[in-house]
C-alpha cells in the first residue's frame, strides 16, 4: 500500500487536543509563562535570552553608523551596513550545500567589506533614522514543506516509531527595539513542489529531502535546517508506506538549541484503524531532544488550541 | 407701431419658452440619470466586489448603470409629450428592422451571453487565440477585449470566440514545460539524461512533483530529438523557460554534450566514383570548373 501522508491544519476546529509528552522535560522557557503560541511571551523570550546568543548568530547585534557587518550561516554569507538614515542588505550563496560554517563579524574586515560592495548589489531600506539593534532570527517557510525520505520507508502495522525529518530555514532581518521587518531570505531556496491529487487541485509547496534518520546521535549538523521528530503511529492493520511528508511549518515554532541546532514543535501523526483517516498534533514546546532551548521563535500563523488535522482520503492508494 | 408688435412677439416667446422650458428639463432629467447612473454603477461595482469576481463586478456595474439611464431615459422621452406604448411599439417594429440590419451585432450578442453563461475564462487569465495570446481585459456583449504580452489592445467578436479553439492558458494552478532539444547520435543518452534531470533539479521554480519527464522524440535528419518536460507554477512559466534553456546550454557545454547543426553526409554510392576533391592553396584562385 503506498500512502502519502498529508498533514492538513483546520485552525476553525476544536477537535483533537494537543497532546504533550510525558517524557518531555521541563521547559525553563515556558515555565513561568504560559505556554501560549502567541507573540507575546515568545518575544520577551527572545529579549531576555539574546545575550546568550551573540556567539551564534541568532538574536540582536548592534551595528555603529556606517559600520558593515557579515554572517556566514552555513552556505549563505550576508552583509548588512548600517548609514544614518537607511541600511543596506546584500547576500551570496555558495553551491556548496553542505557546508556547515557559522561565523558573525560585526563590523567585517574593511578588505572584506570593500570587495563585497564591489561585488553585490546592495538593497537599500530607507527610514527616518537608524539605531543600532540588529536581529537575526529564524523563521521557517512561508508555505508547507514537503519532505521526501531519501529512502522511504514502511511502518508495520499497529507500530510506532519517531523519525526525523528537515526543512528549510529563511533568515529574518529586523532593525530597531520596535523589531521593524527589512527582508527574509532563505538560507538555500528550497525547490518549488505540487501537493495535490492532481494538477489541478493541491497546494503549491517547497520540497525538502531528508535522510529520515531514527536517532539523534546520527543528525549531521548543517544550520540551514531545522529538524522536527515526527512520531507516526499506524494503528491500522496495513503496512504503511512513507513516500513523502507535508510538514504545516508555517504552524510550528521554532526553538534554538545548544550548539546552533534549531528545532521545531514536535509532531504526532496517528493512522486510524480504517486507514482511511489521520490525526495530526502539533505538540507544543522545544522537543526532549533539544539540548537547553535558549530561544524561541513564534510561528508565522498561530492554530489556536486545539488543531485537528487528517491526511485526504483522496491520497490514499 | 411698439405696442401693436409687442403682444405677438410675446405670444411667440410664451410658446417658444414653453418648449425650451420642456426641453430643458427633459435635458436635466437625461444629466442627472447619467451622473446617478454613473454613482450607482460605481457604487455597486464596489460593493459586489466583495462578493463577485472581476467579470461579474464589471457585468453587474454595467447591468446597473444602463437600467437607471433607461429609466431616465425614458421618463425624460415622457417629459417631451413621447407615450411609452407608443414608443415600446414603434421599438417592436424597430427591433425587426434593426435585427435583420445588424445580424452580425445580434449574433454576437448572443454568443456574448453564451460566454458570460459558459465561463470558459474570467477577466484578467491569459487567453489564446490561433497566434494572439493576451490577457483579458474585459468580457462585453460585443467581443473580448485582449491585451497582449507585447502591450498591444485586441478586440475579438464574441462569435468568433464560441466558433473557434479557445486555450485558456492560466486556468489550472501549475503547467507542464516542454523544451525540445537535440543531441548528436554519437552521446551516450543515459548521460544526457542524467544532465538535464540535473538541470531541472537544480533549478528552484522547477517543481520536484509531478517529476520531470524526458521523452525521446524519434531519430531526426540531424539528431536525436528529445523533450524535457518541467513542470512549473503559472506565473513562473516564462522565467523557467528562459532560465532551463540556458542552464541546459550550459550543462551540455560543460558534459561536453554536443547540440548538433542540421548536416548533410554526401555519399556517392559505391556505384559511383568517388568525388575529386582538389586542395587548394590559400591565396591562389582557381578558375571555375576547372577540377582535376
Amino acid at each position: 500500500m503506498a500512502v502519502v501522508w498529508s498533514f492538513f491544519v483546520d485552525p476553525r476546529s476544536g477537535m483533537g487536543k494537543n497532546v504533550s509528552k510525558s517524557t518531555q522535560p521541563p521547559d525553563p522557557l515556558r515555565g513561568e509563562a504560559s505556554p501560549g503560541r502567541g507573540s507575546g511571551p515568545v518575544q520577551d523570550a527572545c529579549m531576555t535570552m539574546s545575550a546568550a546568543v551573540q556567539t551564534v548568530c541568532w538574536g540582536r547585534s548592534s551595528l555603529a553608523e556606517g559600520q558593515t557587518g557579515k554572517w556566514t550561516i552555513g552556505p549563505l554569507t550576508l552583509w548588512v551596513k548600517r548609514l544614518t538614515r537607511e541600511w543596506r542588505i546584500a547576500f551570496e550563496r555558495t553551491d556548496e550545500t553542505e557546508q556547515t560554517l557559522v561565523e558573525s563579524a560585526a563590523p567585517a574586515r574593511a578588505e572584506e567589506i570593500e570587495a563585497a560592495e564591489a561585488r553585490l548589489t546592495f538593497e537599500r531600506f530607507l527610514m527616518r533614522a537608524t539605531t543600532q539593534a540588529l536581529h537575526l532570527s529564524p523563521a521557517l517557510a512561508d508555505r508547507s514543506v514537503v519532505v521526501r525520505p531519501a529512502t522511504p520507508f514502511h511502518l508495520l502495522a499497529r507500530q510506532e516509531t519517531t523519525v526525523f525529518v528537515s526543512s528549510p530555514l529563511w533568515v529574518k532581518i529586523e532593525v530597531g527595539d520596535e523589531k521593524r521587518m527589512l527582508k527574509e531570505i532563505p538560507i538555500l531556496r528550497p525547490s518549488d513542489t505540487w501537493f495535490g491529487p492532481s494538477t489541478r487541485e493541491g497546494e503549491l509547496c517547497y520540497s525538502s529531502r531528508t535522510q529520515a534518520r531514527m536517532t539523534e546521535d546520527e543528525l549531521p549538523f548543517r544550520p540551514h535546517l531545522a529538524l522536527t521528530p515526527v512520531t507516526i503511529g499506524n494503528e491500522s492493520q496495513a503496512v504503511l508506506n512513507v513516500e513523502k511528508i507535508n510538514l504545516p511549518v508555517t504552524y510550528l515554532s521554532l526553538y534554538c538549541a545548544a550548539g546552533w541546532a534549531v528545532w521545531t514543535d514536535g509532531l504526532e501523526v496517528k493512522l486510524a484503524e480504517s486507514a482511511q483517516t489521520a490525526t495530526v498534533n502539533i505538540l507544543p514546546g522545544p522537543p526532549a531532544q533539544a539540548q537547553k532551548p535558549v530561544l524561541t521563535f513564534p510561528p508565522r500563523l498561530t492554530a489556536g488550541r486545539g488543531v485537528f488535522t487528517r491526511a485526504m482520503g483522496s491520497l490514499f492508494a | 407701431m411698439d405696442e401693436e408688435v409687442n403682444p405677438v412677439i410675446t405670444i411667440n416667446d410664451l410658446m417658444m419658452n414653453e418648449r425650451l422650458w420642456t426641453i430643458g428639463r427633459a435635458l436635466a432629467i437625461l444629466i442627472v440619470g447619467f451622473i446617478l447612473a454613473k454613482i450607482l454603477g460605481s457604487v455597486s461595482q464596489r460593493v459586489s466586489s466583495k462578493y463577485l469576481d472581476a467579470q461579474r463586478t464589471q457585468l453587474f456595474r454595467r447591468l446597473v448603470f444602463y437600467l437607471v439611464l433607461a429609466l431616465f431615459v425614458i421618463s425624460a422621452l415622457n417629459q417631451l409629450g413621447f407615450k411609452l406604448s407608443v414608443l415600446l411599439g414603434a421599438a417592436g417594429i424597430l427591433s425587426v428592422a434593426v435585427g435583420f440590419a445588424s445580424q452580425t451585432s445580434a449574433s454576437n450578442v448572443i454568443s456574448g451571453l453564451f460566454l458570460i453563461g459558459e465561463r470558459p475564462f474570467s477577466v484578467g487569465d491569459i487567453i489564446r487565440l490561433d497566434d494572439t495570446m493576451g490577457e483579458v481585459l474585459s468580457i462585453d456583449l460585443l467581443s473580448v477585449k485582449l491585451r497582449t504580452i507585447d502591450n498591444l489592445y485586441v478586440r475579438i467578436p464574441n462569435e468568433t470566440l464560441i466558433k473557434s479553439l479557445v486555450t485558456t492558458v492560466t486556468r489550472f494552478p501549475i503547467r507542464r514545460l516542454d523544451i525540445r532539444v537535440g543531441v548528436a547520435y554519437k552521446e551516450d543518452l543515459s548521460k544526457v539524461r542524467q544532465v538535464l534531470f540535473e538541470v531541472a533539479r537544480k533549478n528552484a521554480l522547477a517543481l520536484e512533483e509531478p517529476a520531470p519527464e524526458l521523452f525521446i522524440l524519434g531519430f531526426g535528419d540531424s539528431a536525436l530529438d528529445l523533450q524535457l518536460s518541467v513542470w512549473v507554477q503559472k506565473d513562473n512559466f516564462l522565467s523557467l523557460k528562459t532560465a532551463v534553456t540556458e542552464e541546459i546550454k550550459v550543462a551540455f557545454d560543460r558534459a561536453g554534450i554536443e547540440i548538433p547543426f542540421p548536416h548533410r553526409s554526401l555519399y556517392a554510392g559505391s556505384a559511383t566514383a568517388p568525388f575529386p576533391v582538389r586542395i587548394v592553396e590559400s591565396g591562389r584562385e582557381t578558375p571555375p570548373g576547372s577540377t582535376e
